[in-house]
């Protein structure tokens, strides 16, 4: 599940609840790249900006937060100052996911109503196919 | 600070001291008194972690249960030396197996090469050789552990011969630990100690009101740093993988390609989480040095300008790359700079010994702390004591550390020195650091002399390692009364935070504000919306406002009145009405007398004299006490009680010949002023009009802040009708001009007059920024019942009334979108109506919406594109569409008004209306409108003549 986020900042950003974690050469099979190509590289460079540069929460939650808050939901509540409806939707993927990242692209290509359906599409696992 | 004591034991004695103690120990524990005396957890944690951190050779040893409730098979472990202690009272070899069985299934052979059992007794447990071989053959693949039951399985008589061969420092050390906690000799039960402290000082928070759990709203960016300072350990480690996320590799790259010097590397250390809170400090260190390496260099780029030449030489290989990349330089140096800043924060929060946090008066400080303690430390298990600036002044002591004694050990300890070495001792065992925090410094009674004591107490216990210090003052006593705690010798070790993360989201102040409402007893339906935002937006008011208004405290038949708006010196009468009869209270209970006449006389003629002391003096800060007569004296101390109204203080002394007298404050400065401008008016203007006007002639800039508020509430006074004669000879005062365009908008609406429309009429004419100042004002008031004398009717009569320069002056300079009218724009108008107008709106009702509309219609070129698409085109079609008819005929009605501006935008609008293209008389009126606009406007002229175009069409197929 992918959830747009509107920021304070008016940047977009996302949170991707993800069943099973999508490694690099899926990624970019999913793009339809082809190795070595300028293609390829601007998916590497989102693939590591998903995967290496942004927050995993499910894991900053468990290491550092859930002796400080009950539930992942009060995390995101308290933490990450996030809407209640938002807050819904993520912890109803909560035991779902093997990860919930959140995820602020700098590609702009990103942007708009395209952004969530190219990363649904490059995010989708074999296993979920 | 000296040490604990001088030693005058010798070695035999020593070990005649853990001999004895082991042996109770022993004794205990096969008595099966470990539940009663000794839990599992404070016998590992508090008598055998030191003892086996000696013994074994393990100063890492640290207690695994405090990483994870019932860590698995160990319950210490020493990553560095690769050890892990089970520490059991059952001796039985199916014990060990089980364990061994524990310690393979949870992988820990990969992390420990040494498994050490302690039996608690002082037998050596005995063994079959075929059980001993089968624990012996146990093997991990590829690891390096092996157990040894001989050396292994170790009891107290087999420690004790360890211990006996022990350099004889270490042995004095095992025996002053042991001596004190198993054979009772001074045991001092620190945690204990500090929980009971903390626990006290949180509930009298609650108690007081001054703790609102429901209330909290966390800010982010402080309890961030806040976490950092108070659990290292943990957090270190996390500002290590926020640092791996940022993409210097990256940056590096683009530099590389451009031609520049890449940025020095960062070590960024293994996974693993610290062994103990030396290693996460020394990371911190570590890590704050590279990062400020990192950081040097980008400021280059984050101030490079594009006309500038290029940061460093450029080769002719890079120079293509550099050309088509350079203008991107400034936003990514600002970028990663800012990045590299929050983390820079962070670790230098990690390592400092003192946190202090300022803010102005009820930002919400106490609420933070008390939270702070509740959810944080107490959770993770941090050693804390909690007190407050004026619980200390409450304790009389030569120096603050025996305050400090007092609040934790009540007495217990006979020196500083004593303390804080129980203190340093039980943070190093439990791995995070002790924290004393003292909120609002600023509440101590004896300011001065308290701020030369904290100084000292900091300078001494920087001396221990492990303690710490976080501490919350109002910024302005901050920066007047403990500013020499940020330089000198303890400059470096104090981090300090300004408290302004005041942007929350909606949703958040919602939950605020019914947190205070539920907590004070307010019924939120009678609340006005315009006063409930007005409080999200203000949390001292809001404090304020609910001890005026709110049910908590009051008789039981009290009923909430009505609130259509905040004025604040309504709020200030009542709640001054409220804190003197709670003063009253305490004065009958320390005089033990009642003054059936005039309860509250007392009380207000002690104010009187400050207030008048203030006045004379024109001088608002310190007073001294004296002024107060010595008969009022109980009533003095009745109002500093929980400084209700009035706080003691002492200022510095001119000279150490000389001492500092009390002195009293206000405790809130907005309430003071209040107070000063009733004297004013009261005391000084009706009883002696000459000093009256030699008061409102003094002009002193120190005092400028006082004034203004003076002014502010001496305004809101003369405008009460029981105060007409005042109001008679004030407004032709310069003090009554001064105020007068902000504050007429904040009195009752119905003490407004006629004469305030004409006067803000008149300004409205004469046109400039005081024109447009008013314009935004009325625009926001526009429903003509709750605002019936100055609202949005009054500023259409001129915009209507006049040209098109008065509408460019007071609608498109006035509301354009820009960062200083935030809230006036005309995107923030257009949004209010599109949500909140349109929906409910119906034309049927006259519910006074129709200004509103007439002044969208107004703002149609308003931040529009040369398209003439603008914000308030797109709401008028959506009320073109819900509401046609009444929407055409707004549209039409505006073609009347006397500025020309908005017709092109109306024009097309209504070319968009079906039905209306065949109006013969709008056809007629366009018409005229294309010959006028022809040679005028020609932006007016195309729009007209499209109109026509679409009603010829119209007219065509009709005839066809």
């Amino acid at each position: 599940m992918i959830i747009k986020l509107q920021e304070r900042s008016h940047r977009e950003s996302f949170v991707l609840c993800l069943p099973q974690v999508v490694g690099k050469d899926e990624f970019l099979a999913n793009a339809r790249v082809r190795p070595g190509t300028y293609a390829a590289d601007v998916f590497e460079r989102l693939y590591t900006g998903i995967f290496d540069r942004s927050i995993e929460l499910k894991h900053d939650y468990r290491e550092y937060f859930a002796v400080e808050y009950a539930t992942f939901a009060e995390y995101l509540r308290k933490r990450l100052l996030w809407s209640s409806d938002v807050i819904r939707d993520v912890n109803r993927e909560y035991s779902k996911s093997t990860q919930i990242v959140y995820f602020k692209p700098a590609q702009s290509f990103l942007d708009h109503e395209y952004g969530p359906a190219l990363l649904r599409k490059l995010l989708k696992s074999g296993r979920a196919k | 600070m000296g040490t604990i004591g001088v030693r005058s034991m010798t070695v035999p004695e020593a070990l005649e001291k853990i001999s004895k103690a082991l042996g109770i120990l022993a004794h205990q524990t096969s008595a099966e008194n470990l539940g009663g005396l000794f839990s599992k957890n404070r016998l590992t944690e508090d008598l055998l972690l030191p003892l086996f951190k000696i013994a074994l050779e393990s100063p890492s040893l640290r207690n695994v249960n405090q990483d994870r409730q019932n860590f698995p098979g160990i319950d210490l472990a020493d990553d560095g030396a690769r050890l892990a202690v089970q520490v059991t009272t059952d001796a039985s070899a199916g014990k060990i197996t089980e364990t061994l069985k524990t310690f393979f299934a949870n992988d820990l052979p990969s992390r420990y090469d040494r498994l050490v059992i302690f039996h608690l007794t002082d037998r050596p447990p005995r063994y079959t050789v075929a059980t001993k071989a089968k624990w012996r053959r146990v093997r991990a693949r590829g690891r390096r552990f092996r157990f040894d039951p001989t050396r292994d399985v170790i009891t107290t008589t087999s420690l004790f011969r360890t211990v006996q061969g022990l350099p004889h420092g270490e042995i004095y050390k095992l025996s002053d630990v042991l001596a004190q906690s198993i054979i009772g000799e001074r045991f001092i039960d620190v945690s204990q100690h500090l929980k009971t402290q903390s626990r006290r000082q949180l509930e009298s928070e609650k108690k007081w009101g001054k703790y609102i759990p429901d209330i909290f709203i966390e800010t982010r960016e402080t309890k961030n740093l806040a976490r950092s300072f108070l659990h290292p350990t943990l957090f270190v480690h996390r500002t290590l993988e926020s640092l791996r996320r940022i993409n210097i590799p990256g940056c590096n790259r683009f530099l590389t390609r451009s031609g520049l010097p890449p940025l020095p590397a960062i070590r960024l250390q293994p996974r693993t989480r610290f062994q103990n809170l030396d290693a996460a400090l020394a990371t911190a260190d570590e890590l704050l040095a590279e990062v400020q390496q990192v950081s040097e260099p980008l400021k280059r780029y984050e101030k490079f300008r594009f006309k500038d030449p290029p940061p460093g030489p450029i080769t002719k290989q890079h120079r293509p790359f550099y050309d088509a990349n350079f203008y991107l330089l400034p936003d990514w140096g600002w970028g990663l700079g800012h990045s590299l800043a929050d983390i820079a924060q962070e670790l230098n929060a990690a390592r400092a010994r003192v946190f202090i946090l300022t803010g102005r008066a009820g930002q919400g400080k106490t609420n933070f702390v008390c939270d702070l303690v509740e959810n944080f430390l107490w959770r993770h298990e941090i050693p804390c004591a909690y007190t407050t600036g004026r619980r200390i002044s409450a304790i009389h002591a030569p120096e603050l550390a025996d305050v400090i004694n007092k609040l934790i050990f009540q007495d217990q300890v006979s020196s500083f020195s004593e303390a804080a070495g129980l203190l340093a001792e039980h943070a190093s065992r439990s791995n995070k650091p002790f924290v004393l925090i003292i909120d609002g410094l600023n509440e101590h009674h004896r300011i001065s002399e308290f701020a030369v004591q904290l100084e000292q107490f900091i300078e001494a216990m920087l001396e221990y390692p492990h303690l710490k210090v976080l501490l919350t003052c109002r910024s302005e006593f901050f920066r007047q009364r403990f500013g020499r705690l940020t330089s000198g010798p303890i400059g470096s070790h104090v981090f300090v935070l300004e408290a302004n993360e005041q942007h929350l989201e909606d949703e958040a102040y919602e939950e605020m504000l019914a947190g205070y409402f539920k907590f004070f007893g307010i019924a939120k339906d009678r609340i006005s919306d315009q006063v409930m935002e007005s409080l999200k937006r203000d949390i001292l008011l809001l404090r304020f406002f609910c001890e005026a208004y709110g049910s908590r405290g009051k008789v039981g038949t009290y009923r909430q009145p009505w609130i259509a708006a905040i004025y604040r010196d309504q709020i200030f009468q009542i709640y001054l009405e409220k804190k003197l009869g709670t003063a009253d209270a305490f004065l009958q209970r320390i005089t033990g007398g009642v003054n059936p006449i005039d309860p509250k006389g007392e009380l207000i003629a002690v104010l009187e004299s400050v207030l008048q002391h203030m006045l004379s003096t024109w001088r608002f800060t310190d007073v001294p006490s004296s002024v107060v007569p010595t008969t009022l004296r109980p009533a003095l101390y009745a109002l500093l009680d929980e400084e209700l109204i009035l706080r003691q203080d002492v200022p510095a002394s001119d000279s150490v010949f000389t001492a500092g007298t009390d002195t009293i404050n206000f405790t809130f400065d907005e309430f003071r002023d209040f107070l000063l401008a009733q004297y004013m008016v009261h005391r000084v203007f009706a009883t002696d009009r000459g000093l009256f006007d030699e008061y409102v002639a003094r002009s002193d800039p120190k005092e400028s802040q006082t004034v203004e508020g003076i002014k502010r509430f001496m305004f809101y006074a003369s405008r009460r009708p029981s105060n007409e004669s005042f109001w008679q000879f004030y407004r032709g005062h310069s003090w009554y001009r001064d105020v007068y365009d902000v504050e007429v908008f904040n009195i009752d609406v119905g003490l407004l007059r006629v004469e305030d429309q004409e006067t803000v009429r008149d300004a409205l004419r004469a046109g400039g920024p005081r024109a447009q100042a008013f314009s935004r004002d009325l625009a926001i008031r526009w429903h003509p019942i709750h605002c019936p004398v100055l609202n949005l009717d009054l500023l259409l009569s001129i915009i209507i009334a006049g040209d098109d320069k008065v509408f460019d002056e007071l609608v498109v300079s006035t509301f354009k979108r820009g960062y200083h009218n935030e809230g006036y724009s005309c995107r923030a108008f257009c949004e209010f109506v599109a949500k909140e107008v349109i929906p409910k709106f119906d034309p049927t009702r006259g519910d006074g919406h129709d200004a509103l509309f007439k002044f969208l219609v107004l703002l149609l070129p308003v931040d529009a594109m040369a398209d003439l698409n603008s914000e308030s085109g797109l709401v008028l079609r959506q009320l073109l569409e819900q509401h046609p008819d009444y929407a055409v005929s707004l549209l039409r009605r505006s073609l009347q008004y006397a500025p020309t501006r908005h017709r092109a935008f109306v024009w097309r609008l209504l070319a968009t209306a079906s039905g209306v293209a065949t109006d013969p008389e709008l056809v007629a009126e366009a018409t005229l409108e294309r010959e006028r606009s022809a040679a005028l406007d020609s932006v007016l002229h195309g729009e007209v003549s499209r109109f026509l175009e679409k009603a010829g069409a119209h007219i065509s197929l009709q005839a066809q």
